[in-house]
C-alpha cells in the first residue's frame, strides 16, 4: 500500500507540473505570444522600404481556448520522423504558435504600396514588451508565493 | 533559435539593407559631378537600391535583402559650357542625373530606418534580460 502511493507520488508526470496550474498556463501563453508579436513587428520595420510589403500583426492568445482545452493558439507542428541517415531535413520553417495575418486596413499606403507605418510599429513594440514584462512579473510573483507555501514553518 | 534571436537577426538584416543604401547614397552624392571625357560620353547615371522581402532558410523567419541596384533612367541634364571638353556641337554638356536634395532626402530616410532597427533590438534584448532575470 505504501509502495503503490509512493511510487505514483514518484511516476505521476503531472503532479508538480507548473504548467498545468492556468495561472502559469497563461503566463506562458501570453509569453510565447510577445515573442512571436516581436519578432513579427521586427520583420515589419526591416521592411520599411520594401515596396508592395503588406503590414502583418499576430492574433491575440484566446485565454478562454486555452483554459478549456488546454492548447494555445495553433497546435504543436508534429515532426516527420528520420528514420535514415540519407533523409533530408525538412526546408520549410516550422509553422507560428500563433497565426499571423497581413493586415488589410492601414493608416497610410506609400507610393510603392508598402503599408508599413513606423509609428503604427513602435507603439506595438512597445505594447507587446509591456505585456512581456508583466507575464514575467507575474510568474516572479507566483513563484515567490508558491515558494512561501512550500516553506516549512519557522 | 528562439524568437527573441530571430527578431534581432531581423532587425540586423534591416540594419544592412539600409547600410547598403547609405552606400548607394554617398556613391550617387560622390559622382554628383562626374561628366564624360570626350562629346557624346555618358555622365554618371544615378544608381537605385530596391529591397525585397525573402525567406531566410537558416533562420527559418522571413527576412529583408537588396533586390538589387539599378539605374535610374531619368534623362540627364544639360548645362551650356563650349569650352568643356564633354560639350556637344551646341556646346551643352551632359550633367549626371543626381539632385544632391532627393540624396540627402535618402540619406535621412535610411538613417531613420536604420535606428528603428536599433530600437527592435534594444527592445528585444530588454525582454531577454527580463527573462535572465527569473532564474535569479
Amino acid at each position: 500500500m505504501f509502495g503503490r502511493r509512493r511510487r505514483h507520488v514518484v511516476w505521476d508526470p503531472h503532479t508538480m507540473d507548473l504548467t498545468n496550474l492556468p495561472l502559469f498556463k497563461m503566463v506562458h501563453a501570453r509569453m510565447q505570444w510577445a515573442v512571436q508579436r516581436h519578432r513579427v513587428l521586427a520583420q515589419n520595420v526591416s521592411n520599411i522600404n520594401t515596396p508592395e510589403y503588406r503590414t502583418r500583426d499576430v492574433r491575440e492568445p484566446d485565454f478562454r481556448r486555452i483554459l478549456n482545452e488546454g492548447g494555445a493558439g495553433n497546435p504543436a507542428a508534429v515532426p516527420v520522423a528520420r528514420t535514415n541517415p540519407a533523409h533530408q531535413p525538412g526546408t520549410l520553417p516550422e509553422p507560428d504558435p500563433y497565426r499571423v495575418r497581413a493586415q488589410t486596413r492601414s493608416f497610410e499606403t506609400t507610393l510603392d504600396e508598402n503599408t508599413v507605418v513606423l509609428e503604427e510599429q513602435m507603439q506595438k513594440v512597445g505594447e507587446t514588451k509591456g505585456r512581456y514584462m508583466m507575464a514575467a512579473s507575474l510568474f516572479e510573483r507566483n513563484m515567490a508565493m508558491l515558494k512561501t507555501a512550500i516553506k516549512p514553518n519557522r | 533559435m528562439d524568437e527573441l534571436s530571430k527578431s534581432q537577426r531581423i532587425a540586423v538584416a534591416g540594419m544592412k539593407v539600409q547600410a547598403e543604401r547609405l552606400r548607394v547614397v554617398a556613391q550617387n552624392l560622390a559622382n554628383a559631378e562626374s561628366v564624360g571625357q570626350r562629346p557624346g560620353e555618358q555622365p554618371y547615371r544615378r544608381k537605385l537600391i530596391t529591397f525585397e522581402s525573402a525567406l531566410d532558410r537558416e533562420l527559418g523567419a522571413e527576412s529583408v535583402r537588396v533586390r538589387r541596384v539599378k539605374e535610374d533612367m531619368t534623362p540627364f541634364p544639360k548645362d551650356l559650357d563650349p569650352s568643356h571638353p564633354a560639350a556637344d556641337a551646341d556646346g551643352y554638356v551632359m550633367k549626371p542625373n543626381v539632385n544632391p536634395l532627393i540624396e540627402i532626402m535618402d540619406m535621412q530616410e535610411a538613417q531613420r530606418s536604420y535606428e528603428a532597427n536599433m530600437s527592435t533590438i534594444s527592445v528585444a534584448r530588454e525582454m531577454s534580460q527580463r527573462t535572465l532575470e527569473l532564474l535569479r
